[in-house]
């Protein structure tokens, strides 16, 4: 789509809007239930190809007048996908007009692929945000400045990170709605076995180690699992890996993303300090499985953990009270892996305008009702919401909430989850170490050697 | 068959110049005989013969079907699988080895059980066919069935094996996650759930065994024992090839095991290469060209084992 396609867009949409707006008044309809409020001022508005338009005119976003039925496709196969419905069925019951049909997959960037050769996208697509770039390069989603412009929708709602990797070359590819970052849960009944306040959790390395140590000692379970093994190993000691990474000031990539860097010194401290855990501190077993760090935790067998803020759900069902959760402590500084959900408009070529302006009202809609989608177990990406009393009534959520300015996130360019999580990344070799099959500073050369190899060729293929 | 028999076979037909003979019973028109293998050649033509082709290309390009460009490569797929400073080399060969190893432990286990159980089933006694069926019933479910299952037997927190057996204050080994028994589990779930094919060929083998032979050689004093050494395994051998030859074809395909039980881990220690394969065209890497390469390299090397296979079986004991 080019920048008079937009325009185009944009003029129709300002124009059926209006018209719309005398309707609801003759008809007496609620008009709150199909334009929402204005949102921020116009200052920090990206100037994306579709930002042409007065910024005078009021920003709200109204349904369309025709009724039309979207798709929405997301990968939220675990509870998650059952909020996402739930809300879905809301914003069908509150408006007539749209008609949104959630499908929920495994395998979902395998199925969306598969969907863009036989031309089948759907209207609305979730995205993490680590697969905008790639899903915007193989012309999958298609950009939304005008909607950023028609919204007046600025990053100053999010934080930078979040909002800035929803761009690529330039353009916008999606709409934070949460961010889903690694956090750190501890034990507070075992905390006071061991001597320690249970309300004043370790925040630093030194007061980490000394907790982990006394919990091994004293309450008689390891301090703080680390995951060493099993078929989610790679993933989960990858993150965690990674907190410790990005806590020295560690990057991906190179400048031009055509190195691998992350056999830093930052990536080699990480891998070590994890490893020092297990061999020196003794405060985790030889072998732990993947997830039984988990069900350890939920059974009171593990003390502390770090884990997506997603098994929130778990550990209060299975703890209640006795669950402490915070910031994961700043063992090299601040910064934490964190992931995120956007919405994105699918790559379809005979999309009506309606259509479009629909799918925009829904993303719209989804993103300001994500005090909702929070209690899944997220924060939401909106710091307006996140600011609402109902949010901070979320006590879990909105204590982990306080680290969300140090996210990081991967670099946008095509496949750089890979680094993490591909065949002989990261994490990959973060296992080794922790296995103590390899020494950290090797293992991640080795690993970053190979991934060099795989950013070149990317670059060629993508262009970036 | 001698020719003195085929006066006799030929009935009254006098003898016929050959030319003529074969002309009226294939008919005038040179395109009948296409015509005849037409249904086949069309199937097999869309079905193997294209897509063959098409994998041809796709592995000479640098290929991923959601782009509208596939720069040609030339052979830089299939070199980099020779090449040890190549990305794939390294998980291309150990995927290979870990496939052959699966073979090379699951062939022999696989058709003996099915042999064993074969004999088993052969006898008289009451309920014969109910356990006939019970032991082919696991053939039925899908591997996501099988491997969900085992999973739920095998794995560390609350697995049905590992909680039985810490009810005996035994601690099991993580079967999933540590090398050896993660090949032990893959082994003992695809046992269990695909002997009962072997059994089932071979059983009807054993049935087609004249009763006589075994009659026969109990007058002249031959134990159980000796009796399935010398009549039933000999009896059995083109059954036997044919098992053995499907069972390591079916063992080179392994996939579906290691990715829902192990997640091919712990590394790659239980990646079959054809995971490797379906992981690097479709989960997440998106290199199609490269797994294509790949998938024609594996298929060649299950081309050689079965000729190597035939060869060994064709060749008459003395």
């Amino acid at each position: 789509m080019d920048s008079t396609d937009l325009e185009r867009l944009l003029t129709q949409a300002h124009e059926r809007r209006l018209s719309r707006r005398e309707l609801l008044r003759i008809t007496g309809m609620s008009a709150g239930a199909l334009a929402l409020g204005p949102l921020l001022a116009a200052c920090g508005v990206k100037q994306g190809p579709g930002a042409t338009a007065s910024h005078a005119v009021v920003a709200t976003l109204g349904a369309p007048s025709k009724p039309v039925s979207l798709d929405f496709w997301n990968g939220w196969t675990g509870p998650d996908g059952e909020f996402a419905k739930h809300m879905v069925d809301q914003f069908n019951t509150e408006t007539p007009n749209v008609k949104v049909k959630v499908t929920t997959q495994a395998d979902y960037y395998t199925k969306i692929r598969a969907a863009k050769v036989s031309n089948k996208l759907p209207h609305i697509a979730m995205m993490h945000i680590e697969q905008i770039p790639q899903n915007a390069a193989d012309g999958i989603i298609t950009p939304m400045d005008d909607l950023v412009s028609l919204l007046q929708l600025s990053g100053s709602d999010f934080t930078d990170v979040v909002w800035k990797n929803g761009e690529y070359q330039g353009k916008r590819w999606g709409i934070p709605i949460d961010q889903h970052m690694e956090s750190f849960y501890w034990n507070k009944e075992l905390f006071t076995k061991a001597g320690l306040d249970p309300e004043k959790p370790p925040t630093d390395k030194e007061s980490f180690e000394a907790a982990a140590t006394a919990l091994t000692q004293k309450a008689g379970v390891p301090g703080f699992m680390v995951v060493t093994s099993g078929p989610g190993g790679a993933f989960l000691s990858g993150v965690a890996w990674s907190c410790g990474f990005y806590q020295g000031g560690g990057e991906w990539t190179n400048g031009d993303h055509s190195e691998a860097t992350y056999n830093s010194d930052a990536g080699v401290k990480s891998a070590e300090w994890l490893a020092h855990l297990i061999k020196d501190l003794k405060v985790s077993p030889a072998n732990v499985q993947s997830d039984s760090e988990i069900s350890a935790f939920a059974q009171g067998k593990n003390a502390m953990v770090w884990s997506g803020i997603w098994q929130t759900s778990r550990y209060v069902e299975a703890l209640g009270d006795k669950l402490g959760a915070g910031p994961i402590p700043k063992i090299f500084g601040s910064g934490v892996w964190s992931g995120s959900h956007h919405l994105s408009v699918g790559n379809r070529p005979d999309m009506t305008a309606e259509e479009r302006e629909g799918s925009y009202y829904f993303i719209d809609w989804f993103s300001k009702h994500s005090i909702e989608w929070a209690k899944s177990g997220q924060l939401p990406a909106r710091k307006s919401v996140r600011e609402s009393a109902e949010f901070k009534a979320l006590p879990v959520q909105s204590a982990i909430a306080a680290q969300i300015d140090d996210a990081h996130f991967f670099p946008e360019i095509p496949a750089a989850a890979d680094l993490l999580f591909g065949p002989g990344g990261a994490g990959e070799s973060i296992l080794t170490v922790l296995n103590g099959k390899s020494d950290a500073k090797s293992a991640l050369d080795k690993s970053a050697t190979q991934y060099s190899k795989v950013l070149k060729q990317n670059k060629q293929k993508y262009g970036f | 068959m001698t020719t003195a028999n085929v006066p006799a076979a030929g009935g009254g037909l006098a003898p016929q110049p050959a030319a003529a003979r074969r002309r009226r019973r294939i008919g005038e028109k040179w395109y009948v005989p296409y015509l005849f293998l037409a249904p086949h050649l069309i199937l097999f033509t869309a079905l193997i013969g294209w897509p063959f082709v098409y994998g041809l290309w796709i592995s000479l390009r640098d290929y991923d079907f959601v782009r509208s460009a596939s720069p040609f490569v030339g052979l830089q797929n299939y070199l980099n699988l020779i090449d040890p400073d190549s990305f794939h080399f390294g998980f291309f060969w150990q995927g290979l080895l870990n496939t052959v190893i699966f073979v090379i432990i699951s062939t022999p286990t696989l058709v003996t059980a099915g042999l064993g159980l074969a004999v088993l089933l052969n006898g008289h006694y009451p309920g014969r066919n109910f356990f006939r069926g019970l032991y082919f019933a696991p053939w039925t479910l899908s591997v996501a069935v099988i491997g969900l299952l085992w999973w739920w037997i095998l794995q560390d927190n609350g697995g049905l094996l590992t909680n039985a057996l810490n009810g005996f204050g035994i601690q099991p080994p993580s079967w999933l996650s540590s090398t050896p028994w993660t090949w032990v589990a893959i082994l003992v779930a695809t046992l269990w759930w695909t002997v009962g094919f072997n059994t089932i060929i071979l059983l009807a083998g054993i049935q087609s065994i004249s009763v006589d032979l075994y009659e026969a050689s109990s007058i002249d004093g031959a134990s159980r024992w000796q009796q399935f050494l010398h009549i039933t395994i000999p009896s059995l051998r083109p059954i036997l090839l044919l098992v053995v030859t499907l069972q390591i074809i079916a063992s080179f395909n392994l996939v579906g095991q290691p990715q829902i039980m192990t997640g091919g881990g712990p590394g790659h220690d239980t990646t079959p290469v054809l995971l490797y394969i379906y992981n690097i065209g479709f989960n997440g890497r998106y290199e199609l060209g490269q797994a294509a390469a790949m998938a024609f390299v594996v298929a060649l090397i299950m081309v050689l084992v079965s000729v190597v296979n035939f060869r060994v079986f064709r060749s008459e004991p003395d």
